[in-house]
């Protein structure tokens, strides 16, 4: 070859490679970032090096303030927020929001809208396109329009909005974007008042959104509907205390407004109660059990794998209050923690308020102005998740005589359709196309057309709710604001200076028209949702005789309640929280702030006190190996507490569990139940309630269950299948831990960990080696590496009217910079069952770390 | 195999010796004057997020030093040296104002995946300037030999 030919060649070939080297630096590939743009050492990702500095005292301007404000950090970032209105206030707040919480927030409403693929790519179009369906957006833009401006919730969230914004659009000049925003070259747009409701919305889905009627479907499709009713019934085979145990009040039906997510005519006038009812015969619309367990199978593959914070999981939380004799001073005293996935960041940003109109202090959620938990100087609140019932899902007759519609009130209706695009990073831009019918959005085709009514689809003023709380100055103010509460459904703990205690379930319990509404029902309109149960009907209790109130998730209700609310498997707590809290409340006169920390605490296996009796019994004059009669010493040495260095709890947890599988799994493999679908909820184990109650009962009251005796074996009974299990447990014990049982402590099969919201491994905080399990009151949920348990742990002590003394901790800290000294400030706190103090504005000492936020251009 | 790696030895002695006495001082500063004013433009263009800066230099400097028959690993020398210190430089100067640059190179590590490990990115970022900055001096090399009237 010519040189010069091969000169040129060489020159080509540098130009084509140095081309294709730069153009991936520049654009990127798939989801490789642009890593020339986000690597630059003078920008790009180092940029986001400065947001890790804590505050300095300084002067910052705020366009929009009418005033000066103040913004006091503690030593922890805790910062003290006083302005000289509201509408200051909260633009303060949501500056604060975004300076230390903006990747979070973007991620959010970023879940809610359907914009993550833009961000993550194509891992995550799946619940980009779920959430579309569901509507969260389509409902916070109803709830937005139908918010008045000028109305204490409209100025909050305009001046929440313009402090997020304040923040972007420094950061659009400073370059200082969080890493994750550098690294992917995708940049939040501005923040409205739309993504706060979208956030709202967000927690409402992981709070109330519920997908059991769809496990029952496969179980009615495999177990078949006797069984399924008698192993997950409504009411609990196990005995339960309600927080409000009647008498009760039949108040008729209070209907429901329109809905955004419902296509065609106004929902039916309300019609009857609804206390669970057989099904009529429909002429048009019959159930198909096998295309509503296909149906049940694809959505079930789609929820669970929405990340943690979008659906929920496990039940949620634990508060107690008391009063009069059973706190030290004889005034009132509340406890609250609520349950969440732990996230590296929380879901909770701590803040205390301060304006003529606002004076509040305790957790605020990223992406909403006010206090959600916390106390004024009045009273104190917390909150827990009611648990009911809240989606029914409808299986819509279609036909395709009748494309595009579907049959209800015996004729066709046009389904509406919405169209929404889904960018997608690295990846094509998809369409969506989401029809709704007159029960909601239409959320799968596969087997049977399936609509889903959810109360989250609901427009809920929550925020002008809380705008209220936060000032209400006595629990009649505090139970009228609650009023207007409809969803997520939260049972609202309540102590006052005064003295006084109470719970309110404040939101929606729907109520069908008939039918079964755990199962997805025909969407022909015999069994529509047609309304509510009126909020004096509701579950609440009020300066109860006892003087204690404890709500954890149980049915918060005895059986003659004349409502249906829901079943024991969806979704209420199995009770044993419930009980170990009301067991140590009524034990304990006198109950100081240091006793209400200590129950938070508490590691008690409430079921373990109760079982372990009679599995000694069943052991008891059976020949047992040496290794079996070690097992069985320990348990009798054993304290049934689930701490960390203490034998006895995973032979305990390993027993219960085997005893599940030993007496349901050999029924699971013959109705070969498809437990693949739903890892949480089909699969024979200790998650599942229902099965925990049943098993609880017959082994008290009904040993000779037939459900004891597996298909086509021989007659047994409880003591057996505990003998059984027992045995099973030792063996698998002894591979995994060792041949002495004295040394199988808690720690060695159990941890905690709080991942990133990122998903980023090195992000998070542990596992480490942890206390408790998912029905002791310091609770250890989402399996032997919890990564769910108490978001938040607050006490307050009254003294008297308008004084208290208040400490609180959450598992994270107050900025989302990894980098930041912030970052996991109260993790040693919360591990180590402290807490710290949770002042009122006027309380706050003298800061070093001060901003003055002043009105400016 | 590169256009740097196949130049012949015989190629390499063609190139001038500078002469001596007097007018060796220029030419002797003119490669640490090169280096440091390359450096300087990459470090400053940095901060204007100009990140195609070593390249941008490599390519000069590749041409240059092909049309004045300088050894290839003189260009390689210059660019490689200009590149690593005009992006290293910045990431200095962010250490010594206090900023969290270790910290957030473990957060971009575990971002992206990879061992949550500071040196990692750092090196990756240091990694990206000499990559530019060869492929710089390989196609500006190329390019005037490609050029160059022929001999």
């Amino acid at each position: 070859m010519p040189r010069r030919i091969r000169t040129a060649t060489h020159a080509a070939v540098a130009a084509v490679v140095s081309g294709l080297v730069l153009a991936l630096l520049a654009l990127g590939i798939g989801p490789v970032p642009a890593l020339g743009t986000a690597l630059v050492p003078g920008a790009g990702v180092w940029d986001s090096a400065a947001g890790a500095e804590l505050p300095h005292t300084e002067t910052l301007d705020l366009a929009g303030l009418k005033a000066p404000v103040t913004v006091a950090f503690d030593d922890n970032g805790v910062p003290t927020v006083k302005a000289g209105s509201d509408d200051d206030l909260f633009q303060a707040q949501g500056y604060l929001h975004a300076r230390f919480r903006l990747a979070q927030l973007d991620l959010e409403r970023r879940a809610g809208r359907g914009r993550l693929a833009e961000l993550n790519g194509p891992a995550s179009l799946e619940s980009d396109r779920f959430e579309l369906q569901m509507g969260l957006l389509r409902t916070a833009e109803a709830e937005w329009a139908a918010t008045p401006p000028d109305s204490p919730a409209g100025r909050a969230l305009t001046s929440y909005t313009r402090g997020v914004n304040a923040w972007i659009s420094e950061l659009r000049h400073n370059g200082q974007w969080p890493a994750i925003f550098s690294l992917t070259g995708v940049h939040p747009a501005d923040w409205t008042p739309v993504d706060s409701l979208v956030i709202q919305e967000v927690l409402t889905q992981s709070m109330d959104f519920t997908s059991t009627p769809l496990d029952y479907a496969i179980f009615r499709d495999s177990l078949g509907a006797q069984r399924t009713m008698d192993w997950f019934p409504v009411h609990a085979a196990n005995d339960q205390r309600p927080y409000d145990p009647g008498p009760y009040r039949d108040l008729g039906t209070a209907p429901l407004p329109a809905n955004v997510n419902s296509a065609g005519p106004d929902v039916p006038a309300a019609a009857n109660r609804s206390q669970p009812r057989p099904a009529p015969v429909a002429p048009t619309g019959a159930p198909d059990p096998a295309g509503e367990a296909t149906a049940a199978r694809t959505l079930l593959d789609t929820i669970r794998a929405l990340p943690a914070t979008q659906m929920h999981t496990f039940p949620d939380s634990n508060a107690w209050v008391a009063n009069g004799p059973a706190v030290a001073g004889g005034n009132a005293m509340l406890a609250g923690d609520p349950h969440l996935p732990t996230t590296l960041p929380s879901y909770w940003y701590q803040i205390a308020l301060s304006s003529p109109e606002t004076n509040a202090t305790g957790a605020s959620m990223a992406g909403m102005p006010g206090v959600l938990i916390g106390r004024n100087a009045d009273i104190s609140w917390s909150l827990t998740d009611a648990q009911n019932q809240s989606t029914v899902f409808y299986s819509e007759r279609t036909s395709p005589d009748h494309p595009g519609q579907y049959f209800w009130n015996n004729a066709w209706h046009p389904m509406q359709r919405v169209e929404y695009t889904i960018p997608v990073r690295g990846g094509d831009t998809e369409h969506l196309a989401v029809d709704l019918t007159v029960h909601g959005p239409v959320i799968t085709r596969a087997g049977q057309t399936t609509s889903v009514s959810w109360m989250g689809n609901v427009p809920s003023p929550d925020l002008a709710v809380l705008l209220a709380v936060d000032k209400a100055r006595n629990y009649q103010e505090f139970r009228t604001a609650l009023a207007d509460w409809h969803a997520p459904t939260l049972n609202f703990a309540y102590a006052d200076g005064g003295g006084n205690i109470g719970v309110v379930a404040a939101g929606y319990f729907p109520l069908t028209k008939a039918g079964d509404p755990w199962f997805p029902l025909p969407g022909t309109g015999e069994y529509d949702v047609v309304g509510a149960i009126p909020f004096d009907a509701t579950p609440q209790a009020y300066n109860p005789p006892n003087h204690v109130i404890a709500t954890a998730n149980q049915r918060p209700v005895s059986a003659d309640y004349p409502y249906y609310i829901g079943t024991s498997f969806n979704a209420f707590d199995n009770g044993y929280r419930a009980a170990r809290i009301y067991q140590f409340l009524e034990s304990h006169p006198a109950m100081t702030a240091a006793d209400f920390t200590t129950l938070q605490n508490d590691t008690t296996d409430y079921l373990a006190t109760v079982i372990l009796p009679h599995l000694k019994e069943a052991l008891a004059g059976t020949k047992l190996d040496a290794r079996q009669q070690a097992a069985l010493d320990v348990l009798d040495r054993w304290d049934s507490t689930m701490r960390p260095s203490v034998a006895g709890g995973p032979i305990w947890w390993t027993f219960w569990n085997d005893y599940l599988e030993t007496t349901f799994q050999p029924w699971w493999d013959q109705a070969k139940v498809p437990v693949e679908k739903d890892r949480w909820y089909l699969k024979v184990s200790s998650a599942l309630p229902s099965l925990d109650e049943d098993l609880e009962a017959w082994t008290l009251h009904d040993p000779a269950n037939p459900a004891f005796t597996s298909p086509g074996g021989p007659t047994r009974t409880a003591p057996d299948a505990m003998r059984t299990a027992f045995a099973q447990a030792v063996s698998e014990l002894s591979q995994d831990l060792g041949s002495d049982p004295a040394t199988w402590t808690w720690d060695r099969v159990h941890t905690r960990q709080v991942p990133s919201l990122t998903d980023a491994d090195a992000l998070g905080y542990g596992p480490v080696p942890a206390e408790g399990d998912r029905w002791t009151v310091n609770a250890a949920d989402g399996g032997m590496n919890s990564t769910f348990g108490p978001s938040w742990r607050m006490v307050v002590d009254w003294k008297g009217p308008g004084s208290a003394t208040a400490q609180a901790v959450y598992p994270g800290g107050q900025s989302e910079n990894p980098a930041s000294p912030w970052y996991r400030t109260f993790i040693p706190y919360w591990r180590d069952g402290r807490s710290l103090p949770l002042l009122m504005a006027a309380d706050q000492p003298a800061s070093t770390k001060v901003w003055t936020l002043r009105p400016g251009a | 195999m590169t256009y740097l790696q196949k130049q012949s030895p015989a190629e390499e002695s063609a190139v001038p010796a500078p002469a001596g006495g007097g007018p060796a001082l220029p030419a002797a500063l003119a490669l640490p004057a090169t280096l440091v004013g390359a450096a300087a433009l990459v470090a400053v263009g940095s901060l204007w997020s100009l990140w195609y800066l070593p390249f941008a230099v490599g390519l000069p400097v590749g041409a240059v030093t092909a049309v004045r028959g300088l050894r290839a690993r003189t260009a390689v020398l210059v660019a490689a040296v200009a590149a690593v210190a005009g992006w290293g430089t910045p990431l200095l100067w962010r250490v010594a104002s206090g900023d969290a640059v270790a910290g957030t190179a473990r957060t971009v590590a575990a971002l992206a995946g990879l061992p949550a490990l500071a040196s990692l990115v750092v090196a990756v970022t240091l990694l990206i300037g000499l990559v530019q900055a060869l492929l710089g001096v390989w196609l500006g090399r190329t390019a005037a030999a490609a050029l160059r009237p022929g001999r």
